[in-house]
């Protein structure tokens, strides 16, 4: 699952308690786009609102659904060395008496920061 | 085989913990932000008791020094005024030599014991601070 919060409007909206939070994987922040690609934005904004130039109209899948099996499938045959294990345990449980922080990370985030790991290793494709 | 790296677990670190951590009052109040926590710690860090500790302690040689040569000076002035005060003396310079002796041996001790409990401390930091590019 995927959810957006946009960081200015809040009308109609409310912050999720912490329990429902501690369910996404992970939280990435979007920030404003680099010059760049706010330059290519304003060069095809004269095409802005025609259909024809929609998103969804010009998006392609970049995936299937066998090649997400696949990848979790790969995922989960990631190794865990004891120490790396260990030290993502000591970084979890050090976040509960963190000075700064009132509210440290919870079981399941230790769960899931693994297997962000484990992707991310699928991703990167290091033995 | 594929396996996971203590660099991929800091670089994962931040886009996981960031929404499921909540600051104190007194850091939200200082204009900080989950995404920003290593500046945080640092600050932290840079003002636990330990590392005021930690400079205490290489402080303590240089002022015990100065402390036992000061009280010395009446000791050299009085030895110079008695007889055999040149002995006096001697046994005074043995008496200073000693003790900083075993300064020069035992405070490196404590300090690498204090900086071991502070490494621990801001571990936590330093994890954070290297995952910083993710935010």
């Amino acid at each position: 699952m995927v959810a957006t919060e946009n960081p200015i409007e809040y009308e109609g909206t409310y912050p999720l308690p912490e329990a429902q939070l501690d369910r996404f994987l992970m939280k990435v922040v979007v920030d404003y786009p680099a010059e760049e690609e706010e330059r290519a934005m304003l060069k095809s904004s004269p095409d802005f609102g025609r259909k024809s130039a929609q998103p969804h109209s010009v998006i392609q899948p970049v995936i299937g659904a066998e090649e997400i099996a696949r990848l979790r499938a790969a995922t989960h045959a990631v190794r865990v060395d004891e120490t790396v294990l260990e030290y993502a345990l000591k970084l979890i449980r050090q976040s509960r008496s963190f000075p700064s922080l009132t509210l440290g990370a919870s079981p399941r985030a230790a769960i899931m920061l693994l297997q962000a790991a484990k992707a991310l290793a699928v991703l990167r494709g290091h033995d | 085989m594929i396996s996971v790296t203590p660099d991929e677990i800091q670089l994962i670190a931040l886009p996981v913990l960031r929404h499921r951590v909540r600051l104190t009052p007194e850091a939200e109040i200082e204009g900080a932000h989950p995404g920003r926590l290593s500046s945080i710690a640092d600050r932290a860090s840079r003002d636990s008791p330990i590392d005021k500790m930690i400079a205490a302690l290489s402080l303590l040689p240089t002022l015990k020094l100065i402390r036992l040569i000061a009280l010395g000076v009446p000791l050299w002035l009085i030895a110079l005024l008695l007889p055999a005060g040149w002995l006096a003396g001697l046994a005074y310079l043995v008496l200073l030599t000693a003790l900083c002796w075993r300064d020069v041996n035992t405070i490196p001790e404590l300090r690498s014991s204090a900086r071991a409990v502070s490494c621990r401390h801001v571990s936590l930091s330093a994890s954070i601070s290297r995952s910083r590019s993710f935010y």
